[in-house]
């Protein structure tokens, strides 16, 4: 019997690991803060998680159905997908929606544009985006207080929303009582509070804290629970050169000094806190959804551009910006740049 | 991936020269030999054996088509079986990228090993030879290719070098300076074609170093040579066919069927250069084989080197080599596993430029589907040349090569990593392969 032989040019040898075995690499990665974050909301945050997950599934499977794309189930991109956007939500979501924006984003953000590979924009944001504009009302009310073993402090017997804008507008009551204005009583404070201002924006500051980068006290999202169960897969992401370095680092370089001086203004003031209550987030934002190798740009100085052009807006969403939807949205929209700067930062090579 | 490179050597090095060899070595004696007639793209032959023919070693079996083009020689002593078109993977990257070419080949049987390129040249005479030349289409043909004037030249023959014929100057130093090849293309005709004697016609003012030349001719020849000396290059010829017995003018092919080989230095001398390069005899090959995984493998053991004739098929190198060519587990490579292509026919013919096989191992050969392309720019980072290999194969797939060569398709030196780190499994070293291909192709089409 003749020998079965491939039939293919050279090289007959490739290198271990397949496009699926990224995607998975990077599902388990991302893992422990997905299982910090079901730890700390609780049973909403699983099925914010599942729906999200199968969602994405769907949106992959009905997008085959639809446009006769190919389907990817078993490599891990949509599982990744809806991960990732259950990432960016708020924990205590409805199920329905997380759904939706899971099979929405993978429809509209990967499918429709020509399947793995093909897509602009990263699915997991398109979801988010498609949420933060069909639903805000369901994303308002989705906050929830993290599970402490210390405590909740100020945040006790306030409803859960988003601690960037309450930050915001704290440093602006602060400003305001300092300079002797009776300050306004922001939205959601609680009665008979007034004269415990100053104390309330001292337990804002220590909720804010450093620890706050290890276990939730404040409301977040979901991937923004802690930044000891995202630094270790990062680092083996980087270390496994999944994930480009070259992104990140631009950011990283650009980012601290563009802080200090925006920070010179008075507008500015308040974003070393809003760094403690959201730098878990931005660093995923940085390392794995400003870094998705599909969206961004291929040649290492376009790269070097994007990641440049991300920190600055990161630094004027931080100065001026008060939703957390913002980081994301930025992330997204930076994608459709990528053509473009691939084409006019063409690496030629030594040749 | 950086040990790999290192740990890697690239196909195709230079092999050291076989005395130099100290491993183990292998003879393969073939069973037959199949002769593709062309070696190259451009080069072109035509056969001029027919099927049973008896070819002896050296004698030529297709004369060349084409500026530039090689007629073939017989390595060996055989019986022609068969004139086939057969899938030939022809040692040449370009050759590779376009896969196993069907090529018109020259198959010989019932080798003779016993006295390789000794042996008498017989070949048609009289009759059967006018009426092969007159089937190939060259009765009544001045001119003939040198490889096919040879080929008439009868046992017997005799060789008239005219010396100081058309330029005194050249051939005077052509005397001189090259006497040794000159004798080395008398010692090879009469090997190949029995020569009986020689004339030498010269200047009067050269007859010293025709006279040195006659007597080295003496020695060589069955008869003794004879030097005349003339004066007009005209009556030069003219001696020469009144030396040959023939009437005056008579085509060359007319001469060199009668017995009559009459050329000036500066033909002997292509002479000698086309029967020492194009006789082929057997080459070396490094054999190689490989173990580990197909994602990391490594040189198992020492190599041999197999001393094979041009032409033999694959099977007849494997059994030498004590492996079964119909349940090998494994695949031949034509070198390295990362840039050479599988040899899949057993009756692959082994040719000059095959320079080492190597044998990886076949556990499971997983079927590698193309995926889609992720960016995830791994190929930029691991090209020795800081290129952009996937934005070149896409253009190179859309018919884009200008664009690909302003990006330096051309520098590519088709070491195959990018290939080999594509996580989607994209043959990007294949598409550069074919853009350059196509970019040599336009080349020579402008």
């Amino acid at each position: 019997m003749a020998p079965e032989l491939l039939l293919g040019p050279a090289p007959l040898v490739r290198r271990r690991g397949r496009t699926g075995s990224i995607m998975w690499r990077v599902v388990l990665a991302l893992s422990p803060v997905a299982a910090l974050a079901v730890a700390a909301y609780g049973g909403p945050a699983l099925l914010v998680l599942l729906a999200c997950v199968l969602g994405s599934l769907a949106g992959e499977g009905l997008g085959g159905l639809l446009w006769g794309k190919a389907r990817f189930f078993a490599d891990g991109s949509a599982v990744l997908s809806g991960l990732l956007l259950a990432l960016t939500l708020p924990p205590a979501l409805a199920p329905g929606w997380a759904f939706a924006g899971g099979m929405l984003g993978t429809l509209v953000g990967r499918q429709l544009m020509g399947g793995l590979g093909g897509n602009l924009l990263n699915p997991a944001l398109t979801g988010r985006l498609i949420l933060s504009l069909g639903a805000p009302g369901a994303l308002e009310s989705a906050w929830r207080q993290p599970w402490s073993w210390r405590g909740t402090g100020f945040w006790e017997g306030l409803a859960a929303q988003d601690p960037l804008p309450l930050l915001h507008r704290t440093y602006l009551v602060l400003q305001e009582l300092l300079s002797g204005a009776l300050p306004p009583l922001p939205a959601g404070w609680p009665a008979g509070e007034r004269l415990d201002l100053i104390r309330h924006a001292q337990d804002l500051l220590a909720a804010a804290g450093a620890d706050h980068l290890l276990w939730p006290r404040l409301p977040g999202l979901m991937g923004e629970v802690s930044l000891l169960a995202l630094l270790p897969g990062l680092c083996w992401l980087f270390t496994a050169r999944l994930v480009d370095w070259r992104i990140p680092a631009s950011i990283l370089l650009v980012l601290p000094p563009a802080l200090l001086l925006a920070a010179g203004g008075p507008a500015g003031a308040w974003m070393l806190p809003a760094l403690y209550v959201k730098g878990t987030g931005l660093l995923l934002l940085i390392s794995v959804f400003a870094s998705d190798p599909v969206t961004t740009p291929l040649g290492q100085l376009a790269k070097f551009a994007y990641g440049l052009g991300v920190a600055l807006g990161l630094v004027a969403l931080l100065v001026w910006g008060q939703s957390s939807c913002a980081f994301w949205g930025l992330a997204l929209g930076a994608g459709l740049l990528v053509p473009w700067l691939d084409r006019i930062l063409v690496p030629r090579g030594l040749a | 991936m950086i040990p790999l490179r290192k740990a890697m050597p690239r196909a195709g090095v230079a092999l050291p020269l076989a005395p130099a060899w100290e491993g183990e070595r292998v003879q393969v004696r073939p069973t037959r030999l199949v002769l593709p007639l062309r070696l190259t793209r451009l080069e072109q032959s035509e056969a001029v054996v027919r099927v049973g023919d008896k070819v002896h070693a050296g004698q030529i079996l297709s004369r060349p088509l084409g500026i530039g083009a090689r007629g073939l020689r017989s390595p060996l002593g055989g019986r022609v079986e068969a004139l086939s078109v057969r899938p030939v993977s022809l040692p040449s990257i370009f050759a590779q990228a376009a896969g196993p070419l069907p090529l018109p080949c020259v198959e010989l049987g019932g080798l003779d090993f016993s006295a390789p390129r000794e042996g008498a040249w017989r070949h048609l005479e009289g009759p059967a030879l006018r009426e092969r030349l007159s089937g190939m289409g060259l009765e009544g043909e001045e001119g003939l290719p040198l490889d096919l004037e040879l080929d008439l030249l009868p046992p017997g023959s005799r060789l008239v070098i005219m010396a100081l014929s058309q330029a005194p100057a050249l051939d005077a130093a052509l005397l001189e300076v090259e006497s040794a090849r000159l004798e080395a293309a008398v010692a090879a005709l009469c090997r190949l074609r029995d020569l009986r004697d020689a004339m030498v016609l010269h200047a009067p003012s050269r007859r010293e170093s025709a006279s040195r030349l006659v007597a080295r001719l003496s020695s060589l020849l069955p008869a003794k040579a004879h030097s005349v000396a003339g004066g007009h290059p005209w009556s030069q010829g003219r001696l020469a066919l009144c030396a040959a017995g023939l009437p005056f003018p008579s085509p060359r092919r007319t001469l060199a069927s009668q017995g009559v080989l009459v050329c000036g230095l500066g033909r002997l001398l292509a002479i000698e250069g086309q029967l020492s390069q194009a006789c082929p005899g057997p080459f070396p090959i490094e054999v190689q084989s490989w173990r580990g995984t197909r994602h990391l493998p490594e040189a198992a053991g020492s190599s041999v080197l197999a001393e094979v004739w041009p032409g033999t098929p694959l099977r007849d190198l494997l059994t030498a080599l004590g492996r079964d060519p119909h349940h090998a587990r494994e695949l031949v490579l034509d070198g390295h596993p990362l840039t050479a292509s599988p040899l899949l026919d057993p009756d692959q013919p082994l040719l000059p430029g095959h320079l080492a096989l190597g044998f990886l191992p076949d556990p499971a050969l997983p079927s590698w589907a193309e995926g889609p392309c992720i960016s995830c720019g791994q190929c930029l980072d691991i090209c020795p040349l800081r290129l952009t290999p996937v934005r070149l194969a896409r253009l190179v797939e859309e018919g884009r090569v200008g664009d690909a060569r302003r990006l330096g398709l051309e520098s590519c030196v088709d070491c195959g990593l990018c290939s080999w780190i594509c996580p989607s499994r994209l043959e990007l070293g294949h598409s550069l392969r074919k853009g350059r291909h196509l970019l040599r192709e336009a080349r020579h089409g402008a």
